[in-house]
């Protein structure tokens, strides 16, 4: 059985058929709801910005330009939302940690990894604050670093999403990672 | 796409130095937070996003004037304005909604025109806005005729006020040679033209009262400076030494 190629899929939702959205909802939602989480930790919240990221780009489809996987689209997308959300619940996640110091963090200990569990509370909140470090960080570093690692996004399709050469991405993804190691160890977590 | 998950050094031109390696140690930490990401999802999600996307409109290439190039201006202009409304909603590009809701203001400022005009027209072709009949001028002119010019004489007396008082005493001291009282009506409007040469007849002086009313008459149809002098002129001549003064 032959796989529709993206642009044949989002001409056919263009054209009318509606429900040939749900190839592509079937195909990207891996990868959208993994960026999302990692960008929030927490599968609840990621599925939410996940539907959200889906919407948008059904009501934008008309915008997508197919000069790239279609995945990766989404996968700006989806990282744009998040770190929105991420951002706005910031204070809400510093305080929630102050009145119950280490709830989140045990909460967010993989379920294989309770074996250890001072290992796996290390290691969770190691990945809160390396996430935290991330949405402080300024635009251009974080969407480039977020969809190199979060979004799983090439340099050369991460150059061809935000229409900047490859030299430049590259300059922003050795910056982002430089400062985001400054914030971890102004942090005291590095 | 980068595959399951492992940076390459090399993407950072390779670890120079201190920050080379800390950008490395970054990395590596943003690695670790990637392999904790759930796999897969389940059918579930697609019908959630599905049941999400079913109240949406439907996203068309070409936007909100794709109507107007299917239906027509006429058929799709009603389909071309509900899309440029919806798509000014939030969730959708800046530019895009800028564009639509430029759109729909287009529309409506030229549908409040057209119907103004409408409305303007439609008033007009009832004679609402019609001018009236305005006759009125005709009976103004009786009334006010005298009083402006009794106070376009007072300022002209301000001018030459040794003539005026002496014009307003002719007439009671002219009475004695009315002679032709009759002429002076039929030449009114001549004796302001005689100001200068005729003022010697001293018509005036006999016309007494009328006299003087004529010549303010007079003085409405011509220059009032003249017809001043006139009146003047015919004092006197009744005086008999005014006319020689004026000329």
């Amino acid at each position: 059985m032959d796989v529709p190629d993206d642009l044949s899929v989002v001409q056919a939702v263009l054209a009318g058929d509606r429900e040939a959205f749900r190839v592509l909802v079937d195909r990207e939602s891996a990868a959208v709801v993994r960026a999302c989480y990692r960008v929030l930790g927490d599968m609840h919240e990621a599925e939410d910005v996940a539907q959200e990221t889906f919407v948008t780009a059904y009501r934008s489809l008309a915008t997508w330009r197919g000069d790239g996987p279609f995945g990766a689209w989404l996968a700006r997308i989806a990282v744009r939302l998040a770190v929105r959300v991420a951002g706005r619940r910031k204070a809400v996640a510093w305080a929630r940690s102050a009145a119950a110091p280490g709830a989140d963090v045990l909460a967010a200990i993989p379920a294989g990894a309770r074996m250890q569990p001072e290992q796996a509370a290390l290691r969770a909140e190691r990945a809160t604050a390396t996430r935290r470090a991330l949405a402080g960080l300024d635009d251009p570093y974080r969407e480039v670093v977020a969809l190199r690692f979060f979004g799983e996004r090439s340099l050369e399709e991460i150059a061809t999403l935000t229409g900047r050469p490859l030299g430049t991405v590259k300059t922003h993804l050795r910056r982002g990672l430089i400062r985001l190691r400054e914030a971890l160890e102004a942090g005291g977590v590095a | 796409m980068s595959g399951p998950f492992r940076f390459a050094a090399d993407e950072l031109g390779g670890p120079e130095g201190r920050q080379g390696r800390g950008a490395l140690d970054a990395a590596r930490a943003l690695e670790d937070v990637g392999n904790d990401a759930p796999v897969a999802t389940g059918t579930a999600f697609s019908d959630r996003v599905m049941a999400a996307i079913a109240h949406e409109p439907a996203p068309v290439a070409g936007g909100f004037l794709l109507p107007l190039r299917r239906n027509g201006i006429i058929r799709g202009f009603a389909e071309s304005v509900r899309q440029a409304w919806a798509s000014s909603g939030g969730g959708r590009p800046a530019f895009a909604r800028a564009m639509a809701l430029a759109y729909v203001l287009v529309v409506a400022a030229a549908g409040v025109s057209l119907a103004g005009a409408a409305t303007f027209g439609a008033a007009g072709a009832l004679g609402i806005f019609a001018p009236r009949a305005t006759v009125e001028p005709s009976s103004d002119p009786t009334a006010p005729a005298i009083a402006p010019l009794v106070g376009e004489e007072s300022d002209e007396s301000s001018a030459e006020p040794s003539e005026e008082p002496e014009a307003s005493e002719a007439p009671e001291a002219s009475p004695d040679e009315t002679d032709a009282p009759d002429d002076r009506s039929g030449s009114e409007p001549e004796a302001s033209d005689d100001h200068d040469g005729n003022s010697g007849p001293g018509g005036g002086d006999d016309d007494a009262g009328p006299s003087a009313s004529d010549d303010h008459d007079g003085s409405d149809d011509g220059s009032g400076s003249d017809d001043g002098s006139g009146s003047g002129g015919g004092s006197d001549d009744g005086s008999g030494s005014g006319g020689g003064s004026d000329d």
